[in-house]
Protein backbone atom coordinates (compact mmCIF):
# COMPACT_ATOMS: atom_id res chain seq x y z
CA UNK A 1 0.00 0.00 0.00
CA UNK A 2 2.59 2.55 0.79
CA UNK A 3 4.85 1.53 -2.10
CA UNK A 4 1.71 2.09 -4.42
CA UNK A 5 1.11 5.12 -3.03
CA UNK A 6 -1.79 4.82 -1.22
CA UNK A 7 -0.62 5.74 2.06
CA UNK A 8 1.96 7.91 3.39
CA UNK A 9 5.06 6.06 5.74
CA UNK A 10 5.07 5.86 8.88
CA UNK A 11 8.62 7.70 9.05
CA UNK A 12 11.49 7.47 5.95
CA UNK A 13 10.11 7.46 2.98
CA UNK A 14 10.51 5.13 -0.30
CA UNK A 15 12.16 5.41 -3.31
CA UNK A 16 11.82 4.12 -6.98
CA UNK A 17 14.91 3.97 -9.12
CA UNK A 18 15.78 6.73 -6.90
CA UNK A 19 12.76 8.86 -7.15
CA UNK A 20 10.46 9.18 -4.14
CA UNK A 21 7.34 7.76 -3.58
CA UNK A 22 4.65 10.64 -2.62
CA UNK A 23 1.37 9.21 -4.15
CA UNK A 24 0.08 6.54 -6.86
CA UNK A 25 2.25 6.75 -9.97
CA UNK A 26 2.17 5.39 -13.69
CA UNK A 27 4.63 2.44 -13.24
CA UNK A 28 2.92 0.83 -10.66
CA UNK A 29 0.36 -2.36 -11.48
CA UNK A 30 -1.33 -3.71 -7.95
CA UNK A 31 -3.08 -7.07 -7.37
CA UNK A 32 -5.10 -6.64 -3.83
CA UNK A 33 -6.52 -9.56 -1.90
CA UNK A 34 -9.66 -9.62 -4.42
CA UNK A 35 -10.09 -9.20 -7.52
CA UNK A 36 -12.05 -6.01 -7.07
CA UNK A 37 -13.61 -6.09 -10.55
CA UNK A 38 -16.20 -3.46 -11.88
CA UNK A 39 -19.22 -5.66 -11.86
CA UNK A 40 -21.05 -3.70 -15.05
CA UNK A 41 -17.36 -3.71 -17.32
CA UNK A 42 -16.91 -7.35 -19.03
CA UNK A 43 -13.40 -8.88 -18.79
CA UNK A 44 -11.96 -6.61 -21.71
CA UNK A 45 -13.32 -3.66 -20.19
CA UNK A 46 -11.89 -4.32 -16.91
CA UNK A 47 -8.32 -4.99 -18.08
CA UNK A 48 -8.64 -1.82 -20.02
CA UNK A 49 -9.68 0.27 -17.00
CA UNK A 50 -6.25 1.63 -16.01
CA UNK A 51 -5.79 2.61 -19.75
CA UNK A 52 -9.07 4.75 -19.61
CA UNK A 53 -8.04 6.30 -16.43
CA UNK A 54 -4.69 7.24 -17.49
CA UNK A 55 -6.25 8.82 -20.69
CA UNK A 56 -3.65 6.33 -22.86
CA UNK A 57 -5.40 5.64 -26.40
CA UNK A 58 -7.48 2.69 -25.96
CA UNK A 59 -7.13 1.14 -29.90
CA UNK A 60 -3.51 0.91 -29.37
CA UNK A 61 -3.56 -1.24 -25.86
CA UNK A 62 -7.00 -3.23 -26.65
CA UNK A 63 -4.60 -6.01 -28.74
CA UNK A 64 -2.39 -5.73 -25.59
CA UNK A 65 -5.12 -6.62 -23.32
CA UNK A 66 -5.93 -9.30 -25.46
CA UNK A 67 -2.83 -10.84 -25.25
CA UNK A 68 -2.71 -10.61 -21.50
CA UNK A 69 -5.93 -12.55 -21.44
CA UNK A 70 -4.16 -14.94 -24.30
CA UNK A 71 -1.64 -15.41 -21.53
CA UNK A 72 -3.50 -15.80 -18.53
CA UNK A 73 -5.91 -18.32 -20.96
CA UNK A 74 -9.14 -16.55 -20.27
CA UNK A 75 -9.02 -14.70 -23.62
CA UNK A 76 -12.26 -16.63 -24.84
CA UNK A 77 -14.50 -15.03 -21.88
CA UNK A 78 -13.13 -11.50 -23.27
CA UNK A 79 -16.97 -10.36 -23.35
CA UNK A 80 -18.69 -11.69 -20.74
CA UNK A 81 -19.42 -10.26 -16.88
CA UNK A 82 -17.36 -10.82 -13.46
CA UNK A 83 -19.82 -12.55 -12.29
CA UNK A 84 -20.01 -15.41 -14.93
CA UNK A 85 -16.56 -16.89 -13.95
CA UNK A 86 -15.25 -18.41 -10.87
CA UNK A 87 -12.84 -17.25 -8.33
CA UNK A 88 -9.60 -17.75 -9.95
CA UNK A 89 -10.39 -16.80 -13.36
CA UNK A 90 -11.63 -13.32 -11.89
CA UNK A 91 -7.66 -12.62 -9.89
CA UNK A 92 -6.51 -13.81 -13.47
CA UNK A 93 -8.64 -10.45 -14.89
CA UNK A 94 -6.65 -8.78 -11.95
CA UNK A 95 -3.53 -9.56 -12.65
CA UNK A 96 -3.92 -8.71 -16.31
CA UNK A 97 -5.36 -5.49 -15.41
CA UNK A 98 -2.17 -4.83 -13.44
CA UNK A 99 0.04 -5.33 -16.38
CA UNK A 100 -2.07 -3.55 -18.97
CA UNK A 101 -0.44 -0.05 -18.86
CA UNK A 102 3.20 -1.68 -18.11
CA UNK A 103 3.89 -0.91 -15.47
CA UNK A 104 7.61 -1.84 -14.25
CA UNK A 105 6.98 -2.79 -11.02
CA UNK A 106 3.85 -5.30 -10.67
CA UNK A 107 2.65 -4.73 -6.63
CA UNK A 108 0.31 -8.15 -5.28
CA UNK A 109 -0.66 -7.87 -1.90
CA UNK A 110 -1.80 -11.56 -0.66
CA UNK A 111 -3.65 -12.34 -4.52
CA UNK A 112 -4.11 -15.79 -4.23
CA UNK A 113 -5.55 -15.87 -0.02
CA UNK A 114 -9.18 -15.82 -0.96
CA UNK A 115 -8.18 -19.43 -3.46
CA UNK A 116 -8.87 -22.54 -2.40
CA UNK A 117 -5.49 -24.41 -1.90
CA UNK A 118 -5.46 -26.16 -5.74
CA UNK A 119 -6.22 -23.02 -7.34
CA UNK A 120 -3.68 -21.10 -5.35
CA UNK A 121 -0.61 -23.66 -6.31
CA UNK A 122 -2.34 -23.30 -9.88
CA UNK A 123 -1.99 -19.65 -9.76
CA UNK A 124 1.31 -19.60 -8.74
CA UNK A 125 2.28 -21.39 -11.30
CA UNK A 126 0.46 -19.46 -13.91
CA UNK A 127 2.12 -16.53 -12.47
CA UNK A 128 5.34 -17.06 -12.56
CA UNK A 129 4.58 -18.65 -16.64
CA UNK A 130 3.16 -15.00 -16.61
CA UNK A 131 6.34 -13.46 -15.21
CA UNK A 132 8.58 -15.40 -17.34
CA UNK A 133 7.17 -13.95 -20.60
CA UNK A 134 6.45 -10.34 -19.11
CA UNK A 135 9.75 -9.86 -16.77
CA UNK A 136 8.88 -7.50 -14.38
CA UNK A 137 10.23 -6.49 -10.87
CA UNK A 138 7.11 -8.07 -8.78
CA UNK A 139 6.95 -7.73 -5.11
CA UNK A 140 4.75 -10.15 -3.98
CA UNK A 141 3.18 -10.54 0.09
CA UNK A 142 1.92 -13.18 1.30
CA UNK A 143 1.06 -15.16 4.34
CA UNK A 144 2.19 -19.13 2.74
CA UNK A 145 5.83 -19.87 3.45
CA UNK A 146 5.30 -22.19 0.38
CA UNK A 147 4.29 -19.79 -1.65
CA UNK A 148 6.82 -17.56 -1.02
CA UNK A 149 9.56 -20.09 -1.26
CA UNK A 150 7.98 -20.97 -4.40
CA UNK A 151 7.63 -17.97 -6.27
CA UNK A 152 10.45 -15.65 -5.20
CA UNK A 153 13.97 -14.76 -6.05
CA UNK A 154 14.37 -13.35 -2.78
CA UNK A 155 12.38 -13.49 0.62
CA UNK A 156 12.00 -11.06 3.19
CA UNK A 157 10.76 -11.81 5.90
CA UNK A 158 8.78 -9.38 8.01
CA UNK A 159 8.01 -9.71 11.88
CA UNK A 160 4.44 -8.25 12.78
CA UNK A 161 4.60 -5.03 15.69
CA UNK A 162 6.62 -3.34 14.62
CA UNK A 163 6.41 -4.63 11.54
CA UNK A 164 10.62 -4.84 10.32
CA UNK A 165 12.12 -6.76 8.05
CA UNK A 166 14.01 -9.35 10.04
CA UNK A 167 15.59 -12.16 7.44
CA UNK A 168 16.34 -12.18 4.14
CA UNK A 169 16.82 -15.18 2.02
CA UNK A 170 17.80 -15.75 -1.76
CA UNK A 171 15.77 -18.83 -3.41
CA UNK A 172 18.13 -19.97 -6.36
CA UNK A 173 16.02 -23.05 -7.16
CA UNK A 174 16.02 -23.38 -10.63
CA UNK A 175 13.11 -22.02 -13.08
CA UNK A 176 10.40 -22.96 -14.31
CA UNK A 177 9.65 -24.33 -11.09
CA UNK A 178 6.63 -26.90 -10.66
CA UNK A 179 4.41 -27.64 -8.13
CA UNK A 180 6.39 -31.66 -7.96
CA UNK A 181 9.51 -29.75 -6.66
CA UNK A 182 7.50 -28.34 -3.33
CA UNK A 183 8.57 -32.20 -2.21
CA UNK A 184 11.97 -31.92 -2.98
CA UNK A 185 14.67 -31.70 0.00
CA UNK A 186 15.99 -28.36 -1.14
CA UNK A 187 12.57 -26.52 -1.05
CA UNK A 188 11.54 -28.03 2.05
CA UNK A 189 15.02 -26.93 3.79
CA UNK A 190 14.62 -23.02 2.44
CA UNK A 191 10.75 -23.57 3.69
CA UNK A 192 11.92 -24.71 7.15
CA UNK A 193 14.49 -21.60 7.18
CA UNK A 194 11.74 -19.37 6.66
CA UNK A 195 9.64 -20.99 9.20
CA UNK A 196 12.26 -20.67 12.02
CA UNK A 197 13.09 -17.25 11.63
CA UNK A 198 9.28 -16.60 11.77
CA UNK A 199 8.98 -18.41 14.59
CA UNK A 200 11.77 -16.94 16.29
CA UNK A 201 10.45 -13.56 15.91
CA UNK A 202 6.99 -14.81 17.53
CA UNK A 203 8.94 -16.00 20.25
CA UNK A 204 10.48 -12.93 21.36
CA UNK B 1 -34.44 -22.40 -20.67
CA UNK B 2 -37.77 -23.94 -20.61
CA UNK B 3 -37.35 -24.14 -16.61
CA UNK B 4 -36.75 -20.54 -16.79
CA UNK B 5 -40.27 -20.13 -18.96
CA UNK B 6 -42.17 -22.22 -16.50
CA UNK B 7 -40.90 -19.89 -13.80
CA UNK B 8 -41.70 -16.91 -15.00
CA UNK B 9 -45.47 -18.36 -16.34
CA UNK B 10 -45.73 -19.23 -12.87
CA UNK B 11 -44.47 -16.29 -11.34
CA UNK B 12 -47.06 -14.21 -13.48
CA UNK B 13 -49.54 -17.26 -13.39
CA UNK B 14 -50.60 -17.29 -9.55
CA UNK B 15 -50.87 -13.71 -9.11
CA UNK B 16 -53.45 -13.33 -11.94
CA UNK B 17 -55.28 -16.50 -10.58
CA UNK B 18 -55.23 -15.51 -6.91
CA UNK B 19 -56.46 -11.81 -8.38
CA UNK B 20 -59.79 -13.76 -10.39
CA UNK B 21 -60.66 -15.44 -6.95
CA UNK B 22 -60.86 -12.56 -5.34
CA UNK B 23 -62.75 -10.52 -7.92
CA UNK B 24 -64.93 -13.50 -8.36
CA UNK B 25 -65.95 -13.88 -4.10
CA UNK B 26 -66.48 -10.76 -4.71
CA UNK B 27 -68.90 -10.70 -7.67
CA UNK B 28 -70.48 -13.28 -5.76
CA UNK B 29 -70.79 -12.36 -2.35
CA UNK B 30 -72.15 -8.67 -3.60
CA UNK B 31 -75.00 -10.37 -5.38
CA UNK B 32 -75.92 -13.04 -2.74
CA UNK B 33 -75.83 -10.85 -0.06
CA UNK B 34 -77.55 -8.32 -1.97
CA UNK B 35 -75.80 -5.57 -1.17
CA UNK B 36 -76.75 -2.09 -2.99
CA UNK B 37 -74.30 -0.86 -5.81
CA UNK B 38 -74.01 2.36 -3.76
CA UNK B 39 -72.27 1.12 -0.76
CA UNK B 40 -70.20 -1.67 -3.23
CA UNK B 41 -71.09 -2.29 -6.66
CA UNK B 42 -69.89 -5.55 -8.04
CA UNK B 43 -66.76 -5.72 -10.41
CA UNK B 44 -69.06 -6.29 -13.51
CA UNK B 45 -70.37 -3.05 -12.28
CA UNK B 46 -67.26 -1.12 -12.16
CA UNK B 47 -65.63 -2.36 -15.58
CA UNK B 48 -68.95 -1.74 -17.64
CA UNK B 49 -68.60 1.93 -15.67
CA UNK B 50 -65.21 2.17 -16.87
CA UNK B 51 -66.17 1.45 -20.68
CA UNK B 52 -69.13 3.38 -20.73
CA UNK B 53 -67.54 6.78 -19.56
CA UNK B 54 -64.25 6.06 -20.05
CA UNK B 55 -63.99 9.69 -22.30
CA UNK B 56 -64.71 11.30 -18.52
CA UNK B 57 -62.36 9.01 -17.02
CA UNK B 58 -59.74 9.84 -19.48
CA UNK B 59 -59.97 13.47 -19.78
CA UNK B 60 -59.33 13.27 -15.56
CA UNK B 61 -56.81 10.80 -15.47
CA UNK B 62 -54.29 12.85 -18.06
CA UNK B 63 -53.28 15.51 -16.70
CA UNK B 64 -53.02 13.62 -13.35
CA UNK B 65 -50.08 11.10 -14.74
CA UNK B 66 -49.04 14.05 -16.80
CA UNK B 67 -48.29 16.16 -13.09
CA UNK B 68 -47.08 12.98 -11.86
CA UNK B 69 -44.79 12.14 -14.56
CA UNK B 70 -43.57 15.44 -14.64
CA UNK B 71 -43.01 15.72 -10.38
CA UNK B 72 -41.48 12.27 -10.17
CA UNK B 73 -39.32 13.66 -12.96
CA UNK B 74 -38.19 16.26 -11.38
CA UNK B 75 -37.88 14.55 -7.82
CA UNK B 76 -35.12 11.89 -9.92
CA UNK B 77 -33.27 15.14 -11.05
CA UNK B 78 -33.07 17.15 -8.39
CA UNK B 79 -32.47 13.73 -5.76
CA UNK B 80 -29.83 13.40 -7.46
CA UNK B 81 -28.50 16.65 -7.68
CA UNK B 82 -28.73 16.72 -3.76
CA UNK B 83 -27.31 13.41 -3.25
CA UNK B 84 -24.34 14.55 -5.34
CA UNK B 85 -24.07 17.31 -2.90
CA UNK B 86 -24.39 15.23 0.12
CA UNK B 87 -21.80 13.10 -1.54
CA UNK B 88 -18.94 15.52 -2.01
CA UNK B 89 -19.95 18.16 0.04
CA UNK B 90 -18.49 17.42 4.29
CA UNK B 91 -21.03 20.52 5.06
CA UNK B 92 -24.16 19.29 3.42
CA UNK B 93 -23.32 15.76 4.57
CA UNK B 94 -22.94 16.84 7.94
CA UNK B 95 -25.15 19.64 8.12
CA UNK B 96 -28.38 19.28 5.69
CA UNK B 97 -28.86 15.23 5.57
CA UNK B 98 -29.97 15.04 9.30
CA UNK B 99 -32.09 17.54 8.87
CA UNK B 100 -33.64 16.26 5.66
CA UNK B 101 -33.64 13.09 7.24
CA UNK B 102 -35.49 14.01 10.49
CA UNK B 103 -37.96 16.42 8.32
CA UNK B 104 -39.15 12.58 7.09
CA UNK B 105 -41.65 12.77 10.41
CA UNK B 106 -43.83 15.39 8.58
CA UNK B 107 -46.42 13.98 7.15
CA UNK B 108 -45.90 15.17 3.92
CA UNK B 109 -49.48 15.23 2.50
CA UNK B 110 -50.54 17.55 5.33
CA UNK B 111 -48.71 20.22 4.05
CA UNK B 112 -51.22 19.99 0.44
CA UNK B 113 -53.45 23.00 1.65
CA UNK B 114 -50.25 24.85 2.68
CA UNK B 115 -49.53 24.61 -0.85
CA UNK B 116 -52.80 25.72 -2.08
CA UNK B 117 -52.49 28.89 0.10
CA UNK B 118 -49.30 29.41 -1.20
CA UNK B 119 -49.38 28.06 -5.10
CA UNK B 120 -53.40 28.34 -5.64
CA UNK B 121 -55.99 25.53 -6.46
CA UNK B 122 -54.04 25.02 -10.34
CA UNK B 123 -51.31 22.54 -11.51
CA UNK B 124 -48.37 23.91 -9.64
CA UNK B 125 -50.07 22.52 -6.04
CA UNK B 126 -50.03 19.38 -7.36
CA UNK B 127 -46.57 19.33 -9.64
CA UNK B 128 -44.72 20.83 -6.11
CA UNK B 129 -46.37 17.93 -3.87
CA UNK B 130 -45.55 15.08 -6.78
CA UNK B 131 -42.29 16.52 -6.08
CA UNK B 132 -41.98 17.09 -3.05
CA UNK B 133 -43.02 13.79 -1.54
CA UNK B 134 -40.65 11.51 -4.12
CA UNK B 135 -38.12 13.89 -3.81
CA UNK B 136 -36.76 12.34 -0.65
CA UNK B 137 -36.67 8.69 -1.60
CA UNK B 138 -34.53 9.29 -4.54
CA UNK B 139 -32.06 11.42 -2.61
CA UNK B 140 -31.60 9.36 0.13
CA UNK B 141 -31.08 6.01 -2.37
CA UNK B 142 -29.05 7.86 -4.95
CA UNK B 143 -26.88 9.05 -2.22
CA UNK B 144 -26.56 5.64 -0.57
CA UNK B 145 -25.88 4.37 -4.12
CA UNK B 146 -23.01 6.85 -4.58
CA UNK B 147 -21.49 6.27 -0.95
CA UNK B 148 -21.29 2.30 -0.92
CA UNK B 149 -18.44 2.39 -3.05
CA UNK B 150 -16.38 -1.40 -1.68
CA UNK B 151 -13.23 0.37 -0.54
CA UNK B 152 -10.97 -1.80 -2.61
CA UNK B 153 -12.50 -0.47 -5.85
CA UNK B 154 -12.23 3.21 -4.69
CA UNK B 155 -8.23 2.49 -3.86
CA UNK B 156 -8.00 0.46 -7.43
CA UNK B 157 -9.24 3.62 -9.11
CA UNK B 158 -6.95 5.97 -6.68
CA UNK B 159 -3.55 3.32 -7.72
CA UNK B 160 -4.33 3.86 -11.34
CA UNK B 161 -4.95 7.48 -10.73
CA UNK B 162 -8.23 8.14 -11.16
CA UNK B 163 -9.36 11.47 -10.87
CA UNK B 164 -12.35 12.05 -8.60
CA UNK B 165 -14.37 13.09 -12.04
CA UNK B 166 -13.16 9.96 -13.64
CA UNK B 167 -14.61 7.69 -10.09
CA UNK B 168 -17.80 9.32 -9.88
CA UNK B 169 -18.50 8.89 -13.74
CA UNK B 170 -17.04 5.51 -14.05
CA UNK B 171 -17.24 4.30 -10.51
CA UNK B 172 -20.22 5.77 -8.37
CA UNK B 173 -22.09 6.46 -10.83
CA UNK B 174 -22.79 2.81 -12.17
CA UNK B 175 -22.74 1.77 -9.03
CA UNK B 176 -25.63 4.16 -7.71
CA UNK B 177 -27.43 2.92 -10.57
CA UNK B 178 -29.69 0.12 -8.93
CA UNK B 179 -29.89 2.20 -6.12
CA UNK B 180 -31.44 4.86 -8.06
CA UNK B 181 -33.92 2.51 -9.96
CA UNK B 182 -35.05 0.80 -5.96
CA UNK B 183 -35.83 4.91 -5.59
CA UNK B 184 -37.15 5.60 -8.51
CA UNK B 185 -39.47 2.67 -7.95
CA UNK B 186 -40.73 4.25 -4.57
CA UNK B 187 -41.04 7.53 -5.52
CA UNK B 188 -43.44 7.02 -8.94
CA UNK B 189 -45.67 5.23 -6.49
CA UNK B 190 -45.49 8.75 -4.14
CA UNK B 191 -45.71 11.50 -6.90
CA UNK B 192 -49.53 9.94 -7.92
CA UNK B 193 -50.14 10.16 -4.03
CA UNK B 194 -48.88 13.51 -4.29
CA UNK B 195 -51.10 14.34 -6.99
CA UNK B 196 -54.07 13.17 -6.12
CA UNK B 197 -54.28 14.36 -2.74
CA UNK B 198 -53.54 17.60 -3.90
CA UNK B 199 -56.13 17.45 -6.22
CA UNK B 200 -58.15 16.10 -3.45
CA UNK B 201 -57.82 19.12 -1.66
CA UNK B 202 -58.42 21.78 -4.60
CA UNK B 203 -58.66 21.14 -8.19
CA UNK B 204 -61.02 21.30 -11.05
CA UNK B 205 -59.68 18.39 -12.97
CA UNK B 206 -57.91 15.00 -12.15
CA UNK B 207 -58.43 11.92 -11.32
CA UNK B 208 -58.68 13.20 -7.56
CA UNK B 209 -61.46 15.60 -8.48
CA UNK B 210 -63.17 12.85 -10.24
CA UNK B 211 -63.17 10.28 -7.25
CA UNK B 212 -63.99 13.30 -4.55
CA UNK B 213 -66.72 14.42 -7.24
CA UNK B 214 -68.12 10.65 -7.64
CA UNK B 215 -67.87 10.25 -3.94
CA UNK B 216 -70.44 13.27 -3.74
CA UNK B 217 -72.51 12.38 -5.93
CA UNK B 218 -73.42 8.71 -4.36
CA UNK B 219 -72.08 7.24 -7.90
CA UNK B 220 -69.94 4.69 -6.03
CA UNK B 221 -69.14 2.86 -9.67
CA UNK B 222 -67.96 5.67 -11.23
CA UNK B 223 -65.04 6.20 -8.05
CA UNK B 224 -64.51 2.72 -8.54
CA UNK B 225 -63.69 2.96 -11.95
CA UNK B 226 -61.78 5.95 -11.39
CA UNK B 227 -59.44 4.37 -8.54
CA UNK B 228 -58.82 0.93 -11.04
CA UNK B 229 -57.87 3.36 -13.94
CA UNK B 230 -55.43 5.01 -11.51
CA UNK B 231 -54.19 2.05 -9.95
CA UNK B 232 -53.61 0.43 -14.09
CA UNK B 233 -52.11 3.42 -14.62
CA UNK B 234 -49.59 3.70 -11.45
CA UNK B 235 -48.47 -0.09 -12.65
CA UNK B 236 -48.11 0.68 -15.99
CA UNK B 237 -45.81 3.57 -15.15
CA UNK B 238 -43.70 1.15 -12.12
CA UNK B 239 -43.57 -1.54 -15.34
CA UNK B 240 -41.83 1.18 -17.53
CA UNK B 241 -39.09 1.59 -14.60
CA UNK B 242 -38.76 -1.99 -13.63
CA UNK B 243 -38.18 -2.03 -17.22
CA UNK B 244 -35.70 0.43 -17.87
CA UNK B 245 -33.50 -0.84 -14.98
CA UNK B 246 -33.53 -4.34 -16.20
CA UNK B 247 -32.21 -2.73 -19.36
CA UNK B 248 -29.80 -0.51 -17.38
CA UNK B 249 -28.80 -2.43 -14.29
CA UNK B 250 -27.72 -5.41 -16.93
CA UNK B 251 -24.88 -6.74 -14.99
CA UNK B 252 -27.08 -7.72 -12.14
CA UNK B 253 -29.01 -11.44 -12.27
CA UNK B 254 -32.95 -10.83 -12.56
CA UNK B 255 -34.02 -11.91 -9.33
CA UNK B 256 -31.21 -9.29 -7.14
CA UNK B 257 -32.56 -6.28 -9.23
CA UNK B 258 -36.03 -6.86 -8.95
CA UNK B 259 -35.50 -5.51 -4.79
CA UNK B 260 -32.23 -4.27 -4.87
CA UNK B 261 -31.89 -0.81 -3.18
CA UNK B 262 -35.54 -0.47 -1.67
CA UNK B 263 -35.80 1.67 1.17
Amino acid sequence: MMIAGLIDPSAGEIRIKDAKVAGPRREGGVVFQSPVLLPWRTVLQNVLFPIELLKLPRRQYEPRAMDLLRMAKIDEFSGLLPRQLSGGMRQRVAICRALVHDPSILLMDEPFSALDAITRDEMAVELQRIWQANRKTVIFVTHSIREAAFLSDRVLVMARRPATIIDELPIDLPRPRAIAMTEDEAFNRLVRHLRNAIEASHAE
Amino acid sequence: MRNNIAKRAAAIGWPILVTALILLAWEISVRTLGIRSIILPPPSAVFAAMAERHDLLLTHLWPSLYLTVLGFGLSVVGGIFVAVLITYSAIVRKGFYPVIVVSQVIPKISIAPLFIVWFGTGTLSSLLLAFLVAFFPMTINASMGFESIDEDIHRMARTFMGSRWQIFWKIRMPNALPYIFGGMKISITLAIIGVIVSEFVASQEGIGYLIKLAGGLLDTPLMLAAITALSLSGLALYAIIAGVESWAVYWQPPSDAAGAGGG
